[in-house]
Formats: C-alpha cells, structure tokens, sequence
C-alpha cells in the first residue's frame, strides 16, 4: 500500500486522508515522524517525553485535518501544530518565562538576508550551538533550530510562528549574538 | 520498524478520535469574521460618537481660546471612551492575528492602519445625521438602552464655553441660544474680548455661568 504513496505530495496525502483513507495519513506520520521529533528534542529540552508529545501533534493535525487548505504547504501547517504542542508543553512545566507579548513584533524591520551563512558550517560552531541551545530563551531557540536544523526558509518559519518575516532575521542574528556570547565564556 | 510502531499507535489514536466535520471548521472561521466585524463596528460607532460629543459640546473650538483652552480640552476629553475604543482595536488585533494579512505585518502597522480608518470613518459618521437623530430621541426620552448614554455625555461640554446663536442684542447683554437649545443672556463687561456681532452669527462664549446668565471674558465670532 505504502508504494502507492510514495510518489504522492504531502498535500495529494491529505485530500485522500479528507476523504476517509486513514491510512494515508500513516504514510504522513512517517513522512514527518523523525522531523517532529528532531524539532522537539532541539526545542524542548527535556522537558517532557518527546514521544508522547510528538504523538499529540500527530493526532491534532489528524482531528483538525479538514482545516487544512490543500492549496498551501502541508509541512509549514503540521509545523504550526507542532509549535503550539512544544509552547504547551514548556507553559505547563512553567521552567522558562514566556511572554504572553512579543516586543519584536510591534515596530517593522528591515528585511535581513534569508540565505545560507557560514554560521552553522564550522564544526566548532555546530558543537558549541549544539551545547548552548538550551541557554537561549525559547522564542530565541526555536529560530535556530527551525533555520538551521530544520532547514526551513524565514518566509516558512514566519507561516508557523504567525509573526512577520522581517522579525526572523531580527531573532535569528540575536540569537547568534548571544550564542557567541555563550561561546566566547 | 520503530516508525512503524509510532506510526501504528498515532492511528490507532486518531481512529478513536475521529475527524472534526468541515462544517466546524467554517462556523469558527465565521465566528472570527463576525467577532472582527462587532468589534470594529462598535469601535467605529464609538469614534463616530466621541466626534459627534466634541463637535455639540463645542470641544473642536476650545483650543481657540489659548491655553486656558487647550486645557479644558485635554481635561473634558472623554477619557473612558478613548481607553474602550482603545482596548476594543487591541481585541479587534487578537481577533484578526490568526490571519496571515494581519501577521505578517508588524502591530504598529496594523494598529496605524486600522486607528486612521476607524478615525476618518468615524469622523464622516459623525458628519451624518446618525448620531444627530439617536440624540434628539434622546432628549426626548424617545431612546431606550442608548438614552441615558447620548444625554451623558451631550451634556459633558467644557462648563465655561458655550456655543450658539445670537438672538439679540441690547447694549451690553447678547440674547443667546446654544446648540442644545438652551437660552442665555450674555452679559459684556467693557474688559470682553469681542468682534462686532449681529443677530444670527454663530458664536463661542467663554465665561462663568450662572443660571440664565454668561459673564462674558472672551467671545469668539465663528465663520
């Protein structure tokens, strides 16, 4: 069965899963499975069992599935999912502050540059991002790992933390400035 | 193998589960759109309003009599509906975030967009008869729920300036009827600040009230 999913599109995925195939949506999980679970073993450390919470993203996006607009990307929404999950989850264990504003958000920013840099490909760099991930602030953390673990562009991670394009940059070279910070200790 | 599993369990859960019907998903989206619509509408009723309440209290005129009028303008104006419409455009934000034309923007973005809206719409509501009708029904106590509202604050004006018409004229009194309809005598001491005036100009009069009477320090002729 899985064979005929294989050439199939996330989105080609999902009109079969709207229209009863359950089985379908299995292919999706797999598709996604070890993707989620990088993001929330990045994104919250320790914090609770990964598993369980990946689980819960899976089956809010299958509950809610016949919310999904096929015209638009699949991953950028089940990321979406995923993100609310992991920001429940850090709310509920209440170990780091959360604000409930964002005061990066109120004024524009110039548009910074959403390409590859040669931050992430040092590998002393990707030790030392790997070893201070969890001494950034969660809303810092999360643009890291979803830039350049997750590989997705500003204008995808804008879509799934709902804030504009402009203020990723801004997260992401703070980010960095800190990390560097962390590093230079 | 171990995707497998994982992915076997998530069924599982999710045949339990279930889907929720599309039809859920439209009736919140219209929820939203409507929720949206209230606040803003209810937002604009109230900039609309809060214009109408400054023009008949004479508000817009106050900053022509200098300091003392500048003032008496930031102290009367209505605070409590300033700080409503103020936190109904914040709900109308937290309403309209999940939308991708909205959070793509900055907040000061939206907020400057939809505060000159709300600000120009109101103020071209006002202009109208709207708030002119739903007043005189008022006065008349012919407006259940809004009465009370509309006679509060058409009654809030500065308490040393009057707008209004010139009846008459008679040496040193000005026969004067404001635009609530009230009648005073104007009386003008020599040190009164005054053009020449004729029955039927429209003016501002600052000065104490007394009953019936304004003692006059300063009257303003109105084009």
């Amino acid at each position: 069965m899985h064979n005929t999913f294989d050439n199939l599109t996330d989105e080609d995925l999902v009109l079969r899963v709207k229209s009863g195939g359950i089985e379908a949506f299995g292919f999706l999980v797999e598709r996604y499975e070890d993707k989620m679970k990088r993001y929330a073993r990045k994104f919250l450390f320790g914090y609770t069992d990964i598993e369980d919470t990946v689980q819960k993203v899976f089956i809010k996006a299958y509950v809610n599935i016949q919310s999904f607009d096929t015209s638009r990307k699949f991953s950028s929404w089940l990321y979406r999912i995923a993100h609310n999950e992991f920001i429940n989850a850090i709310k509920k264990k209440k170990r780091e502050p959360l604000s409930l504003f964002n005061p990066d958000v109120i004024f524009p920013h110039p548009i910074s540059r959403d390409r590859p840099d040669d931050f992430f490909e040092q590998k002393e760099t990707k030790e030392m991002v790997k070893k201070s991930l969890s001494k950034l602030k969660p809303k810092m953390r999360e643009v890291i790992v979803l830039y350049y673990y997750e590989d997705l562009s500003y204008k995808e991670i804008a879509d799934i933390l709902h804030i504009p394009v402009s203020t990723i940059g801004v997260r992401i070279n703070r980010a960095k400035k800190i990390l560097k910070q962390i590093y230079g200790k | 193998m171990e995707n497998k599993i994982f992915s076997k369990k998530v069924l599982e859960k999710a045949k339990e589960l279930g889907m929720k019907p599309k039809s859920h998903f439209i009736i919140k989206t219209v929820l939203f759109a409507l929720g949206m619509v209230f606040f803003l509408l209810f937002t604009l009723f109230l900039m609309s309003f809060m214009s109408f309440a400054l023009r008949i209290n004479a508000f817009w005129n106050l900053p022509k009599f200098g300091l003392p009028g500048l003032g008496m303008f930031f102290i009367g104006l209505p605070w409590i509906l300033i700080f409503v419409s103020l936190t109904l455009i914040m709900l109308l934000y937290f309403f309209s975030k999940r939308f991708s034309f909205v959070y793509k923007k900055s907040v000061i973005y939206f907020l400057v967009v939809i505060i000159a809206v709300v600000l120009l719409s109101g103020f071209a509501v006002s202009k109208t008869g709207f708030h002119r009708e739903l007043f005189d029904r008022a006065q008349k106590g012919h407006l259940p729920v809004m009465g009370t509202f509309y006679r509060n604050y058409s009654q809030r004006g500065p308490k040393e300036v009057s707008q209004g018409t010139v009846l008459d004229i008679e040496r040193n009194i000005i026969f004067f009827k404001d635009i609530k309809g009230n009648e005073y005598q104007v009386i003008i001491a020599s040190s009164t600040k005054r053009s020449i005036l004729r029955p039927g100009d429209m003016i501002l009069v600052y000065g104490k009230k007394d009953n019936e009477t304004i003692w006059a320090k300063k009257i303003l002729k109105m084009k």
